[in-house]
């Protein structure tokens, strides 16, 4: 059984541990590309949201690359989410592949059970669980190395060292095959981590918030996060985590869901019904952001997203009482980062202004609390895959 | 708000649920001692009004919404906006879409210098309807024993608007004479035969909404053709259709994917229309469900037609009437060899 299933952010590591534990063989599709999002957005509904066109390439990239089984997680929600398994294999069936669908939702739990001791054969409770407890230590140790990625990446000294770091010990850990070498493998990071030189503190800290394919795929968000930390300096973290959306469903750590708890009840004056998809998240960590020392909040959500729109209504609003800049950023099949490049410059010069104004550095813009863009000229804006030159006047 | 009897008016958005439960509040409110109105129907300024006023890549619905609370904002002194969640009662969680259940929080938070938003929920339960009126009764101060003959009367003016919808009177002349309590002013849609029969599904907001839906009903009857709609199939739970729908969480696109799939089936629909609005989440996954898993049998023409801002018409009508003299043609050849495509 060669089992497959969609890429989002790194969620393949923990994903391929789990399968690969219970003695099964798993397909990794190429990492989600333009090639990948024009391929499934060519066989996908005209205007459904943009995580299906880009699950869909993948999974046709993963049966080309040999795999009979496509696992993915359904259920019946009022989210669009929900329904992406059972589509996309429809349609993959009627392009004419031929593979076994395993669909993960709590409407087919046994027809699934069923599924997997096929599979598995003998002794698979012994080994479900042993296959669980690796998934969730992987997890945790990708969360783990995301999170020093993202709180060293604006400070670093030299551009692109918490890259290499985190890309590195990533596959250490993708590659380690018990659960004390996946957690040396962390500590390895973080002491690798440490040793980065560092440079200042960022010019601001933003929240990003939204739907959770946009947020955490760097392919669907044009690299997001790395492109604020490396062209504005702008610590930027997402509310939400593969960590969290891999264990949250499957109660593997309580935590959180009695943060989501939280979060519900938080925004039920602002949202009383759940809508099935992140909202609460975004909404809850919009109240929240100025209590945990952000500067601003970013909202990214693909275009025509039912619950991203409705707090896409909500949120202006909300910041404008929360005093909260907002940026909302929707997501489709762009191919050029310009107009993204100009808006993240123009927030981050708001941000930095209104912290300037609020310390009493003039009286308004404080330009020379951040000198990045007027030496924009002479330095030029670095494209995260492109040449990586250090800049010199952090 | 105290419960003040006459001289509060209470406004209702011609949008969206307001299709579904109007009829019923107005009878509810008017017995309650409140004056209720409807918002006109949507025109070019409203829709504007609303589309400016509203995020860009909601359906059109929405920002019928907008414009209809804006329009009523001068005259009234409460907009009630229901709320649909759970509608029907089934083994598996159900919803409306995520829109019509967060209507009233759109409105309250989108919208600046409006009166207070208030919803009518209707969510599960026994009966969700006499739920949500104990809830909006409580909220608004309306004396208990008020509410049970309140009820009742909305309950006969439900049950005549969805008489008038079922027995085919055009949907918007429907909702106009359930509001007013008289006869609908025109006839049945099919009346008078005609050929081709032309079925038409889609959203009671859609097909109601003369101006969003460039008046397709009646234009599809100026051509001639039979009409029957979706509104047929309204409220009917689908317990005893013949036809399997796989188990679909949204209440109203399984009523639709119902009604297709019955339509297809009926020997007397020529050919289908699907009418949708432009970013309408649930039917962009329930048309894929309805082509790829033969609820609509092949050999039945079903096009499917996006309804947005638009201001021309011509292009929308010229496909309409494309689609009415392809099927006219198919009907008197009795021929299926032609392509079944729109």
């Amino acid at each position: 059984m060669k089992i497959a299933f969609p890429h989002m952010g790194n969620a393949y590591i923990p994903l391929k541990g789990l399968v690969e534990e219970l003695g099964l063989e798993a397909v990794v599709p190429p990492r989600p590309s333009q090639v990948s999002l024009r391929r499934g957005a060519l066989h996908s509904p005209e205007f459904v949201c943009l995580p299906f066109k880009v699950t869909l390439g993948d999974c046709m990239a993963a049966l080309d690359q040999g795999a009979d089984t496509l696992a993915m997680v359904c259920g019946m929600w009022a989210c669009r989410f929900g329904y992406y398994g059972r589509i996309q294999h429809l349609i993959l069936r009627d392009l004419g592949y031929e593979f076994e669908s395993v669909l993960v939702g709590r409407e087919e739990v046994e027809e699934v059970l069923a599924k997997l001791k096929g599979a598995v054969g003998r002794g698979w409770r012994r080994k479900l669980v042993r296959a669980l407890a690796f998934f969730r230590a992987k997890a945790r140790a990708v969360d783990e190395l995301e999170r020093m990625a993202t709180w060293t990446r604006p400070r670093e000294a030299v551009r692109g060292m918490a890259d290499r770091v985190l890309g590195e010990y990533l596959a250490g850990v993708d590659a380690a095959s018990t659960l004390g070498e996946t957690r040396k493998r962390v500590e390895e990071a973080r002491q690798a981590f440490r040793s980065i030189p560092l440079t200042g503190e960022p010019v601001a800290r933003v929240r990003v918030v939204g739907e959770l394919y946009v947020l955490l795929e760097p392919a669907l968000n044009l690299d997001l996060v790395r492109r604020l930390a490396w062209n504005c300096r702008v610590e930027a973290r997402p509310v939400l985590s593969t960590y969290r959306w891999l264990l949250h469903p499957v109660w593997l750590d309580p935590r959180l869901n009695l943060e989501s708890y939280r979060a519900r009840r938080k925004v039920r004056p602002y949202l009383p019904q759940v809508l099935g998809g992140e909202e609460h998240m975004t909404l809850a960590g919009a109240l929240t952001a100025r209590g945990d020392g952000f500067d601003g909040l970013i909202h990214a959500l693909p275009l025509t997203c039912m619950p991203e729109n409705i707090c896409r209504t909500l949120l202006p609003d909300l910041c404008r009482k929360l005093d909260l800049p907002l940026l909302t950023l929707v997501f489709d099949e762009h191919t050029s980062t310009a107009g993204l490049d100009a808006r993240l410059e123009a927030f981050t010069d708001l941000l930095v202004s209104r912290k300037g104004a609020r310390r009493g550095i003039g009286n308004g813009p404080g330009r020379e609390a951040f000198p990045h863009f007027l030496a924009r000229g002479t330095q030029g804006i670095v494209s995260p895959r492109g040449r990586a030159s250090p800049p010199q006047d952090f | 708000m105290e419960y003040g009897g006459r001289s509060h008016v209470v406004g209702i958005p011609r949008a969206m649920a307001a299709y579904k439960y109007a009829p019923f509040l107005v009878a509810f409110l008017e017995e309650c001692g409140f004056r209720a109105v409807v918002s006109p129907p949507t025109s070019t300024s409203i829709l504007r009004e609303g589309s400016a006023a509203c995020v860009e890549d909601v359906c059109v619905a929405v920002k019928v919404l907008f414009g209809q609370a804006l329009r009523l904002k001068e005259e009234v002194d409460l907009l009630l906006v229901p709320r649909p969640v759970k509608v029907e009662r089934r083994p598996h969680d159900t919803f409306t879409c995520p829109k019509l259940m967060a209507a009233p929080d759109m409105l309250k938070h989108g919208l600046k210098d409006i009166p207070p938003v208030e919803e009518f929920l209707v969510s599960g339960g026994r009966d969700p309807l006499r739920r949500g009126c104990l809830g909006l009764a409580r909220r608004l101060g309306i004396p208990l024993g008020l509410v049970r003959r309140a009820y009742g009367k909305g309950l006969e003016a439900h049950r005549g608007y969805h008489e008038l919808l079922r027995s085919g009177v055009h949907p918007t002349r429907a909702l106009e004479a359930a509001v007013a309590g008289r006869p609908p002013a025109d006839g049945l849609l099919a009346a008078g035969g005609g050929s081709p029969t032309v079925a038409v599904v889609g959203h009671p907001y859609l097909l109601g909404d003369g101006h969003v839906s460039h008046h397709l009903l009646d234009r599809l009857r100026n051509l001639g053709a039979r009409v029957v709609t979706s509104c047929l199939y309204e409220g009917l739970g689908g317990d005893g259709f013949p036809v399997p729908v796989p188990p679909l969480s949204w209440s109203y696109e399984r009523e639709l994917a119902e009604s297709a799939a019955i339509f297809s089936r009926r020997g007397d629909v020529d050919g289908m229309l699907y009418v949708t609005s432009f970013g309408c989440g649930p039917d962009s996954l329930v048309l894929e469900l309805l082509r790829r898993e033969g609820l609509v049998r092949p050999g039945v023409p079903f096009m499917e037609l996006v309804l947005d801002e638009h201001d021309g018409p011509t292009g929308f009508h010229t496909r309409v009437e494309a689609f009415v003299d392809m099927l006219r043609r198919r009907v008197s050849q009795r021929e299926d060899r032609l392509p079944p495509h729109g």
